[in-house]
């Protein structure tokens, strides 16, 4: 008994424990692949965005260079004022000594990246080296290893801080990094070289109206321009929940689209949008009349935007391949009229607009459920 | 005669001779050109879908808790004993022995659960082994030796128990406890030099070629914080453990004269456990510290990264075994007759340290939600967030500290009377070395917040300074003080069942703790093999969740746990004799 007693007492402090470690925010691993995107092809203003992304992402620049007291808070600090101090500071000893105007900076940050120890601002040294060795891993070098480009772009971004023209060259195809998986599994996607043949690739469509599409959750795409610029436009597809419209939700848009892209398909994006005028205001007797086919239905209402359709890799909502196998004619017409009535384990609520009974004609009805009933696994 | 002779010139030429052996006989300066293997995901073997890090992970930690104790047992076994010498109290002495008779029936359990080890790590993850032999060379082979040696000195040290017991011989007998202990440590250092060179490699060029010595790899930046660490909180696990033995010997014994005795061995283990345990917050400020020196990212990653929710999870381990810990001292103040008269304090000792949990529970750097930011109107608490900060943290921990030495000291002093002439003034000295301590940790704490980033770790050195002050302060004066004093009977055995469950949170708490803090060891090398030289590549590399974590965790101490009471079962079956056979031999 007394064994049982002690046992079970402690089991009940195990349980506790793991209960306890269970209950706190969870931080779930990136267990994507890790892909190496080539960069070939970026202009200045994709390459200062790029640089952002650096700073506070693989670069990890901002785990130390905040307010917290580890570095000089970079991004708070008047760089243009800094970086002039600095190259004219007696301590200073390294190879842009005494420079002046961007390039100077350009060689000062650079040799600030590979070897920090070049110089280092009163008060940041190690502990016991008299601030003549910095803690600053070398950021070309193992764990962050930021390639050429990288740095470049993150040069790029610094100077752009300080309100200068960067000065660092724009990445060549030959410098670009190579567009194999490290580890051995598959390939990246070759870039597609048509700007309405990214948009589809990443199926922007779905969720943004674009030349009328309808698509409502995300903002309208049309006189884009008018509202932000081109930096702030990539900045917004590399990094979308960093600011969200009024309006919108935010997570719905993916934000590994970084990694996923090419720099020139971003490049073709955004060029394409900052070309789209404003949307005319809408006639409601300009109406389009009903798909007369199956393929045109689908796209006007946008399915494949969210479904898995042949292979469009959508997963916003089931796929849609061998649908026939999991549910009748009935239950997918249901499914499609009246969608947040059953969702699929896995997937959520309120993504999948619930206003198709008004906006489906019949027609159009029976030619989507007799295309989806008949689309093969 | 001879054979005692013989042991005693080989006890003392083995501990001084066996660490340096250790660290210097494989020392030959070999230069492999070669860098560090670059497996690629397929070289990882996938055998029968078993998750090779999990079934590593959980083999690791097992052998770490079997030999945790199985080293931990002998050194204060040794300690033990000298104080049988010293007082003449033969309790000690069979204490020392019951101990150690724990400890052999864990001893091939961790030798067993160690082969395990060193297999799946070899079948799952062979190139990571195949570059740290080519690093540690003949190191590992001493390994080896160093164990077969270790096995010959628990031996005779167990077997030799009464054979060498009284007279000269017993100093002969603590020359194999000493020669034990120093084989012991050197495995534990020697094992400790390969987990802390794959945090903070050294000897080796950047790309993994090796161009140091087999010296200069052991002795690399983590090294000796992680012995320290190790070490002290191996005292204070064993001592946990054996306490939860002697706590359920307690609740099982009828017999009043075996119930005193086990209450007696509780207190003693539970005294050794909070011993390695009040100076183990240092010991782990000193390894945080060179983390941070070696490489700043990997300590960001453990106290402000995505690692930071474990130290709360931490702080409710370390709560909770403050406060059972204490609930126990507390719950022995009825053994005297005296001890009601210190049971007014206790409300007072209760507040400190529940209030020193709280605030060391307190999280400050959070990974939040857009939402969450929102709802606390930043990101950090306004009223709450400068408590979880490290000199708040730092001051709740030396605080919880010095309270609980408190308690220990009420105990000690409820049985016994000073009849100095000056104990008065010295007990007006005491109280003010408590009361200028606290307040220069609280004053300590309070410049802390002051002091920028960098310097808020080294702000704690005075806090510790302070803490040890206290504490060697108070025994030196006690001890004088208390020289020839009248002694109050102890009335062991004179306790409640439920201290004895405060006695069994040390052990499960103690394992759980333990099990995380080499979870969060490895997690620091986020996706390295060896930091910033090997990568793994495995499709294991990721931080798993703190849920995941903590469920493996709980698996495994579950299982350590049965592999205990197992060992608990044995060493009592060997004293058990079939009816009729009482008289064999």
């Amino acid at each position: 008994m007394t064994f049982l007693r002690v046992m079970g007492f402690s089991i009940a402090l195990l349980a506790f424990y793991a209960i306890f470690s269970n209950s706190l925010p969870q931080v779930e691993p990136d267990l994507s692949e890790p892909v190496e995107v080539s960069t070939d092809g970026l202009d200045m203003d994709g390459m200062i965005v790029l640089g952002e992304k650096l700073f506070s992402g693989k670069g990890t620049c901002t785990l130390c260079h905040n307010n917290l007291g580890r570095a000089p808070d970079t991004l708070e600090m008047d760089l243009a004022a800094a970086f002039a101090e600095r190259l004219a500071d007696p301590g200073y000893q390294g190879i842009a000594a005494g420079g002046e105007g961007p390039e100077a900076v350009e060689t000062y940050i650079r040799e600030s990246l590979q070897d920090p120890s070049a110089y280092v601002v009163a008060g940041f040294g190690k502990k016991g080296t008299n601030d003549r060795e910095s803690p600053m891993p070398i950021v070309d070098g193992p764990p962050i290893e930021l390639s050429n480009v990288e740095m470049n772009a993150v040069i790029a971004f610094l100077q752009d801080r300080a309100s200068m023209d960067p000065t660092v060259p724009l990445p060549s195809a030959e410098e670009a990094p190579s567009e194999e998986e490290p580890s051995g599994e598959g390939m990246v996607e070759a870039p597609v070289t048509d700007a309405l043949a990214a948009i589809g690739k990443f199926n922007c469509s779905a969720c943004h109206d674009l030349d009328g599409s309808g698509a409502d959750l995300g903002p309208a795409l049309g006189g884009i321009a008018n509202r932000m610029n081109r930096t702030a436009l990539m900045g917004a597809i590399l990094d979308p929940n960093a600011e969200i419209a009024e309006g919108y939700d935010e997570g719905l848009m993916p934000d590994d689209l970084g990694e996923e892209m090419h720099a020139s398909e971003l490049l073709l994006i955004v060029d394409y949008l900052m070309a789209l005028p404003e949307p005319e205001p809408s006639d409601e007797n300009d109406e389009e009349g009903p798909a007369t086919n199956a393929i045109d239905a689908l796209d006007n209402h946008g399915c494949g935007g969210c479904h898995d359709l042949d292979g469009s890799e959508a997963e916003l909502g089931p796929k849609l391949n061998g649908i026939a196998n999991r549910m009748s004619r009935e239950e997918l017409k249901a499914a499609i009229l009246d969608p947040n009535a059953v969702i699929s384990q896995g997937f959520e609520a309120e993504l999948m607009p619930d206003d198709f009974a008004d906006d489906i004609v019949d027609s159009e009805m029976t030619l989507i459920l007799d295309y989806l009933m008949n689309l093969p696994e | 005669m001879r054979l005692t002779y013989f042991i005693a010139f080989f006890a003392t030429l083995f501990a001084f001779v066996v660490p340096e052996f250790a660290a210097a006989a494989a020392d030959v300066a070999e230069v492999v050109l070669e860098g560090a293997p670059k497996p690629s995901r397929m070289d990882y073997p996938l055998i029968a879908g078993i998750s090779a890090r999990t079934l590593a992970w959980s083999m690791a930690q097992m052998h770490l808790f079997l030999a945790a104790f199985v080293l931990a047992v002998p050194l204060f076994a040794i300690a033990t004993e000298f104080m049988s010498v010293i007082t003449g109290d033969d309790r000690f002495d069979n204490m020392a022995r019951e101990f150690m008779k724990i400890t052999m029936a864990a001893y091939s359990l961790t030798a067993l659960v160690g082969g395990g080890l060193l297999l799946s790590l070899l079948v799952f993850y062979p190139h990571l082994m195949g570059y740290l032999i080519k690093v540690f060379r003949g190191q590992m082979l001493i390994y080896a030796a160093l164990f077969g040696l270790e096995s010959i000195t628990l031996y005779i040290y167990f077997y030799s128990w009464d054979a060498l017991r009284r007279g000269n011989r017993k100093y002969y007998h603590m020359s194999i406890g000493l020669l034990l202990n120093t084989v012991g440590l050197t495995l534990m250092f020697v094992a400790n030099a390969w987990a802390s060179f794959m945090m903070s490699p050294a000897g080796i060029a950047p790309d993994g070629a090796i161009t140091g010595t087999v010296w200069e790899a052991t002795r690399n930046p983590l090294w000796n914080p992680l012995n320290l660490h190790r070490f002290l909180a191996n005292i204070a696990y064993g001592g946990a453990i054996v306490g939860g033995y002697a706590a359920y010997m307690f609740l099982s014994e009828k017999d009043k004269k075996l119930k005193e005795h086990y209450d007696w061995m509780g207190y003693t283990s539970n005294f050794i456990a909070i011993l390695g345990f009040i100076p183990l917050p240092f010991a782990g400020y000193w390894l945080m510290a060179e983390i941070y020196a070696y490489s700043q990212q990997m300590g960001i990653t453990a106290m402000g990264g995505i690692l930071a929710w474990l130290f709360i999870i931490q702080a409710v381990l370390i709560g909770t075994i403050m406060l059972a810990a204490n609930y126990y001292l507390w719950s022995g103040l009825m053994r005297t007759d005296r001890g009601a008269q210190y049971t007014k304090y206790v409300k007072y000792i209760a507040v400190v340290i529940v209030g020193g949990f709280l605030v060391w529970v307190t999280p400050h750097t959070l990974i939040l939600t857009t939402d969450e930011i929102q709802n606390l109107g930043g990101t950090h608490h306004k009223l709450l967030g400068p408590l979880g900060i490290m000199p708040a943290k730092n001051t709740a921990v030396n605080l919880m500290l010095v309270f609980t030495f408190l308690s220990f000291q009420m105990f000690y002093r409820s049985s016994r009377v000073p009849v100095v002439s000056w104990a008065k003034s010295a007990n007006m000295v005491i109280v003010a070395l408590y009361v200028v301590g606290i307040a220069n940790i609280v004053g300590a704490g309070i410049y802390g917040y002051i002091t920028p980033t960098v310097y808020k770790v080294g702000a704690s050195v005075p806090q510790v300074v302070t803490t040890l002050s206290i504490i060697i302060g108070s025994v030196i004066i006690d001890v004088f003080m208390l020289r020839g004093a009248k002694s109050e009977k102890v009335h062991w055995g004179r306790m409640t069942e439920r201290s004895q469950y405060a006695l069994f949170v040390l052990p499960v708490a103690f394992t759980w703790l333990m099990g995380l803090m080499g979870y969060i060891r490895s997690s620091l090398r986020t996706n390295w093999h060896v930091y910033t030289v090997m990568k793994d590549n495995s499709s294991e590399a990721y931080i798993p969740t703190l849920g995941d974590a903590g469920n493996t965790i709980t698996g495994i101490t579950l299982a350590f746990m049965a592999v205990m009471v197992f060992v608990f079962w044995l060493s009592r079956l060997g004293a058990t004799k079939q009816k009729g056979t009482e008289g064999a031999v």
